[in-house]
């Protein structure tokens, strides 16, 4: 990566940008687009815009996790796109997409027999989970926490509870789910603190709710983040995790690990919920899983699958390009030493991060797992009163300088560079988003 | 300041005469003035003994003087046990066992969540036409009217609509309307609501708001075998063509079908809210003690009336005498059916008698039907 980053030698965006953004206001469904940022090339966490901007790239390894245009990646798709680009994987078979499943029942949790069933998203991949949770417990309901996000279909949506826009005019939801506090610690919703608390955001579960409003008996799956994404990049204790856990396993309600954002690498290890010493018994990907290559993937214990044909299915699922450039992913991750990069430079980052929150009263928490890290931005640290619009101010001005952020939770900014990152970049991140914050705080 | 409380009485009830009845007395009511009315309505089928039956009025008297209320989860009393004394004989054979509760829409909410807990399954079917109450689950389950509905979406999940033989709009005979919705209902569990998750069938024996439709007795009884075919329980809903009302205590009779769950309200107690369901024992050995309930359900003072409604219709043989009326205004009815095409039927069991008002090819003919009923109600001499 010899080539200058960040260079930025017009305002953004630049005149041919400003031309995308245009046609694609006027083409495309209102979404959540923020920054005016129109990529042209992308390579490792460097990215060049069509004005020829190069930045800093620490939002896409949340997909693009072992960085844009990975020749591991790159070669497995032109090759697979030579032989044949698809050939109907639900209905026939075709070695690819068997050696998938393999490699994703190899590398995730447990030495339980396993199963894969192949989507093409993260919302799908959940939606995968709901069926086959009730498929397999012949039960209807679920739990999930405030905070969590699942996707966007009905079914992940009625379990997503991350931001209200989200669901507002789109009800009626789902019926049968509930929702509960996260172990979100910095803004604790029982405001105790922890470990004092004795982990009561846990144990309601079973004290309150499994005895006022939610029969045990009646719940097929429960849902968690193990660092939930969205909701800011919140890790919760792992004993929190661990009793969850043993709750579920005591009412016999299946433990679904979301890992769409969190899993394949980004928190150090190849899945966040390794961190907690919890194997679950469904465990979702999506996501970074194919470098970008859309797919979603519900792995589950064998015992779990559907017991009839036609249950459930789709068209696209174990594409060949997806299958393929998932296999390349896990290969880099393996081969590359990526999970130690990623360790390393997560420690690095973590503690420049706090070095700033030394620095600056308004970062409130630093937070996260490897290089799935997260500020939160507050108006005093005694109040915690989310500063939404300081948030918003230092991610334009971290833009304007070539680091391109996103914002994730009430009031914070979440850093998810790809796993091939190097020290020098995230000293350079580090430095655009010091100067940054003294701008933002300054133009208030 | 004077209130007028016409002018704060909610709208939300339609009001289809603007006769005020200051009493009853058998087949009449009377108004402020004295003018005296034939009612045919019975308050939607609730007077089953007549207006202020003296059997039931002293009943009420009496036991108003002893006790009110006395909450069934808290204590037991002599109203109660007696009415269910007098109820079992009456309810289908291997029905044994009673719940009590107001209106006939709770009356449908305990059979359904009955049907949940003994069967361990989520859905229900019920047919076109049919009407079981305005709470959310009953609602749900009622396809008579939109207005029953419009607005209150969404509504239980779970429900499945299946097609009641109403011969007359079907334009088909007993045979093929019977061939015709066994062949949908099968349908329906093939591919919306599979028998494994099918809780109940909840169906009138007669139809009620949809139009007081007699089914054929084949169709009730291969519903029956469908259903037992399936460990899916048959519901009637007897809340309107039950107490008599058919000319058998319920409607049920006419058939033989033995529902597993027989709903049954309105007549109950001429006139004071009770309602109930009658079922197997074995099925309620299933429903968890405590998981259904209400303050109301086994009130002393309906029960009461509900003793003096079953001996009044027992002792005055109200059944011989709606079955003799019934043939009586029926064929009245189709001597006015030669005399005006615009009646296009004449149909019903007992005194549950509907006329339906049609164009030549069978399309309803609201807009008559409306202006018949406005022509009323003239008072009678007195
Ligand atoms: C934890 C989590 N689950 C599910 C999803 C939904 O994935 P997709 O957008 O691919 O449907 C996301 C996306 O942000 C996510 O972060
Ligand atoms: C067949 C049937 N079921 C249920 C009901 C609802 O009864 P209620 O109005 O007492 O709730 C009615 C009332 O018309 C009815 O006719």
């Amino acid at each position: 990566m010899a080539q200058e980053c960040p260079k930025i030698i017009c305002s953004i965006p630049g005149p041919e940008s400003r031309r995308i953004v245009a046609m694609d206001t006027q083409y495309l469904a209102t979404g959540t687009k923020g920054s005016p940022v129109a990529v042209k090339w992308g390579k490792g966490v460097v990215f060049e815009d069509l004005d020829g901007n190069r930045f800093l790239d620490f939002t896409n390894g949340m997909v693009a996790g072992i960085g844009h245009g990975h020749p591991r990646v790159a070669k497995a798709i032109q090759e697979q796109a030579g032989k044949f680009l698809f050939f109907n994987g639900p209905d026939f078979y075709y070695e690819v997409q068997s050696q998938v499943a393999q490699a994703l029942v190899r590398v995730t949790p447990g030495d339980h027999r396993k199963k894969v069933f192949l989507s093409n998203s993260g919302a799908e991949a959940n939606e995968a989970a709901i069926k086959l949770a009730r498929s397999a417990t012949g039960r209807k309901q679920f739990i999930a926490f405030l905070g969590a996000f699942h996707g966007r279909t009905i079914g992940a949506l009625s379990l997503t509870a991350s931001k209200v826009v989200q669901r507002e005019t789109f009800f009626p939801m789902m019926p049968g789910v509930t929702h509960l506090p996260f172990a979100y610690c910095y803004r604790c919703s029982y405001k105790q603190s922890y470990p004092s608390c004795d982990l009561w955001c846990a144990q309601i579960l079973e004290d309150v709710y499994f005895k006022s409003v939610l029969p045990p008996e009646e719940v097929a799956a429960l849902f968690m983040e193990p660092e939930q994404g969205e909701g800011g990049y919140v890790v919760p204790p792992s004993p929190f995790v661990q009793k969850i856990q043993q709750i579920c396993q005591k009412y016999g309600i299946l433990f679904v690990a979301d890992e769409v954002q969190a899993g394949c690498g980004k928190t150090g290890k190849l899945f966040a919920i390794e961190h907690h010493a919890v194997v679950p018994d469904v465990l979702n990907l999506g996501k970074a899983i194919a470098s970008g290559v859309p797919m979603g993937a519900t792995i589950f214990r064998a015992e779990l699958d559907f017991p009839k044909q036609g249950r459930h299915s789709n068209t696209y699922g174990g594409n060949p390009l997806a299958a393929v450039a998932c296999l390349a992913t896990l290969e880099a991750i393996q081969e590359e030493k990526l999970l130690e990069n990623c360790q390393r430079m997560g420690q690095r980052f973590a503690d420049g991060l706090r070095g700033l929150q030394q620095e600056f009263e308004e970062i409130g928490d630093v937070r996260g797992l490897g290089l799935m890290l997260a500020i939160e931005l507050v108006e005093d640290r005694t109040s915690k009163e989310p500063a939404r619009a300081l948030r918003d101010r230092v991610i334009d001005a971290c833009c304007s300088k070539g680091l391109l952020l996103l914002p994730c939770g009430m009031s914070s900014i979440r850093f998810t560079p790809a796993m091939v990152v190097n020290a020098e970049q995230i000293d350079t991140a580090l430095g655009i988003l010091r100067e940054s914050i003294r701008e933002a705080r300054a133009s208030a | 300041m004077s209130i007028n409380p016409l002018e704060h009485l909610c709208r939300v009830w339609t009001r289809i005469f603007s006769v005020e009845a200051e009493r009853g007395e058998g087949i009449y009511l009377y108004d402020l003035a004295g003018h005296r009315y034939i009612d045919f309505t019975c308050g939607i089928g609730v007077t089953n003994t007549g207006h202020c039956h003296p059997k039931v009025v002293k009943a009420v008297q009496e036991q108003a003087a002893k006790l009110l209320h006395g909450q069934i989860n808290i204590v037991l009393h002599q109203p109660a046990l007696q009415l269910i004394k007098e109820l079992i004989p009456l309810v289908p054979e291997g029905l044994d066992t009673i719940f009590f509760s107001n209106s006939g829409a709770e009356a449908v909410e305990a059979a359904v969540k009955l049907s949940k807990h003994a069967t361990g399954r989520t859905n229900v079917i019920v047919f076109t036409g049919g009407f079981h109450g305005r709470t959310h689950l009953t609602m749900a389950m009622t396809t008579s009217k939109i207005g029953y509905r419009l607005h209150y979406q969404p509504l239980v999940p779970g429900i499945f609509v299946a097609p009641y033989p109403y011969l007359y709009q079907l334009g088909m005979e007993e045979e093929s309307a019977t061939r015709f919705c066994i062949k949908e209902l099968k349908r329906l569990l093939k591919t919306q609501t599979a028998p494994n998750e099918t809780a109940c069938v909840v169906i009138e024996p007669e139809l009620g708001e949809g139009g007081y439709i007699v089914p054929p007795n084949r169709f009730l009884l291969e519903l029956q075998d469908l259903c037992r075919e399936h460990g899916i329980l048959l519901v009637a809903d007897e809340v309107q063509s039950g107490y008599g009302r058919t000319g058998k205590f319920f409607a049920c009779e006419h058939s033989g079908i033995v529902p597993d769950i027989l709903v049954m309200a309105k007549g109950m107690a001429s006139g004071i809210p009770l309602s109930g369901i009658a079922t197997r024992k074995e099925l309620t050995t299933r429903w968890r003690t405590g998981s259904h309930g209400g303050t109301y359900g086994g009130n002393a003072v309906a029960c009461a009336a509900g003793v003096a409604t079953i001996q009044a219709i027992l002792e005055e043989h109200l059944l011989e005498n709606t079955t003799q009326r019934g043939v009586e205004l029926v064929t009245g009815l189709k001597q006015l059916q030669g005399q005006y095409p615009c009646i296009g039927e004449v149909r019903g069991l007992g005194l549950m008698i509907g006329v339906e008002f049609s164009k030549p090819d069978r399309e309803p003919d609201p807009i008559t039907a409306k202006a018949v009923v406005k022509e009323g109600p003239a008072p009678t001499t007195t």
